[in-house]
Formats: structure tokens, C-alpha cells, sequence
């Protein structure tokens, strides 16, 4: 089995020098022809529906034609409403929300007094038009 | 920016819960008041203090005008022994960073806390 298998091989080695030792020449052609085929084949492949012997442009001419409003349904109204829902989701929390206070805006919420003075401890009116003496401290901040 | 309630529910529910927890917290009363104020803001808000009356000395009024982005905080003569005008100023300053950008509610939450945390506790609570 091993001297059979060794034969084969010898026997192809035997042949592949053979082929190593064909002229310049021949190798050259080979070269040039498989070029050419490799080369043109492609063209004639994709050249192919060219030679059909119904030509087709494209056009589905056995089905009818969309029409006027049907046409900009599909391409211009749907897509414009596409456009616009995703904006509206887009747009949608900003909405939402309730406007906030930003920095250079007047303000327009009147007014809120958080732990205000309840009406027992409330001075008279005369006592607040003076000049308060229950301040002694605090600070002062702007931004 | 149409008028109406400056904050969400949510956000008057923390200023509201941030004062009632410096009030047990510190012994003091804390107060505070957003909204444009008539005049000078000092005396605005020295006005709105004496309005507390007798509570007027443990009361600490913090007024927010943010048309004239404005901050005036005012300590009474027992809150000001225990609130120095420094802190004070510190808890001033970290609000008005808050209204800088935006945050009203939140610099009101930040302040008060800070201020709660300055005057610490009564004498005795412990």
C-alpha cells in the first residue's frame, strides 16, 4: 500500500517537472489566454440581458398606472406624515412640561410664601409701613 | 411664560417638607418667600420679617425675587446668634448657583438645608 502510495507520488512529481520544464513561450500563451477569458467572460455574463428577445425598460406596463393622487399619497403625504409624527414625539415632552424659570425672564407667577406669618402673630399695619427692627442679621446674593 | 404656579406639585411638596424638617431640626422658624418684591429688597424683606411679630426672633425669612434675580435672607435676634451672617452668605451663594442655572425650587431645597445644617440644634435637644 505505502509503495503504491510513494509510486503515485513519485509518478506526479515526475510530472510536475515536466510542466516545469515547457518552454517560456507556452507559459506566456497560457498567461495571455486566461487574461482574455478572465477578462471578457464577466462582460458577455452581464451582457446577457441584452440579447432577450422581449426588451423590458424597466416599466411595469401590465400594471396600471398609480394616477395623480395616488402618487403623492405614497411619496409625498405619507412620508410629510412620517416626518411630522416624529417630530410631534420629538417636540412632545418639551410641551409637556410646565414652562420653569429661566435666568432673565421677568416674573409672572405672582407670589408664593412658604411657612408665612400666621394671622395671630401678624403686627398691625401701621408697625410694617415703619422701618423693621426685627432684622439682625442675614445676607445678600444676586445672580 | 404664561402666569401660574411657578413650581409642579412635586416641587412645592419638597420646599414645603425641607422647611417643616429645618423647623424641628434647628428649633427656628424658617421661611420662605419667592415672588417680585416692591422696592428695595432689604427693606422688602425686613417688612415681611417684622410681619412674624412675635416670632419674628427665631425666624430666618429668605426672599427669592427671581424678576430681579435677587436674594435677601434675614435673621431674626435669636436666629441670628445661632446663624452667623456668614453662613448666612455661604447658603446664599449656593442658592444663587442653583437660580444661575435654572433651578429655582432646587436652589430654595439646597438653602434652606444649608442653613438648617448652620444653626444645628437647640441647646438642650440632646
Amino acid at each position: 500500500m505505502s509503495t503504491r502510495l510513494l509510486a503515485g507520488i513519485r509518478n506526479r512529481f515526475d510530472k510536475f517537472t515536466v510542466v516545469r520544464k515547457r518552454t517560456a513561450g507556452r507559459r506566456a500563451l497560457a498567461r495571455v489566454v486566461t487574461i482574455a477569458v478572465g477578462a471578457t467572460l464577466p462582460v458577455l455574463a452581464a451582457a446577457g440581458p441584452a440579447l432577450a428577445l422581449k426588451r423590458d425598460d424597466g416599466t411595469a406596463a401590465h400594471y396600471p398606472s398609480l394616477g395623480a393622487g395616488l402618487t403623492i399619497l405614497i411619496f409625498v403625504v405619507i412620508p410629510v406624515g412620517v416626518f411630522a409624527i416624529i417630530s410631534a414625539l420629538a417636540l412632545l415632552p418639551s410641551a409637556l412640561s410646565k414652562p420653569r424659570y429661566r435666568p432673565g425672564n421677568a416674573w409672572e407667577h405672582g407670589s408664593r410664601w412658604f411657612g408665612k406669618p400666621v394671622e395671630g402673630e401678624t403686627v398691625t399695619a401701621d408697625s410694617s409701613a415703619a422701618p423693621s427692627t426685627s432684622a439682625r442679621g442675614g445676607a445678600s446674593a444676586e445672580w | 411664560m404664561p402666569s401660574g404656579e411657578p413650581f409642579t406639585n412635586d416641587q412645592y411638596r419638597d420646599i414645603e417638607k425641607v422647611i417643616a424638617v429645618a423647623n424641628s431640626e434647628t428649633g427656628l422658624s424658617y421661611s420662605v418667600f419667592v415672588g417680585d418684591v416692591e422696592g428695595d429688597i432689604r427693606d422688602a424683606a425686613e417688612t415681611k420679617h417684622a410681619a412674624f411679630g412675635a416670632a419674628a426672633p427665631e425666624t430666618v425669612l429668605v426672599v427669592v425675587s427671581p424678576g430681579d434675580r435677587l436674594l435677601e435672607i434675614v435673621t431674626g435676634e435669636a436666629a441670628a446668634r445661632r446663624l452667623t451672617d456668614r453662613a448666612c452668605a455661604l447658603a446664599a451663594l449656593s442658592m444663587t448657583t442653583s437660580f444661575a442655572g435654572g433651578d429655582l425650587p432646587g436652589g430654595i431645597v439646597t438653602g434652606v438645608r444649608m442653613l438648617a445644617e448652620a444653626a444645628g440644634h437647640p441647646i438642650g435637644s440632646y
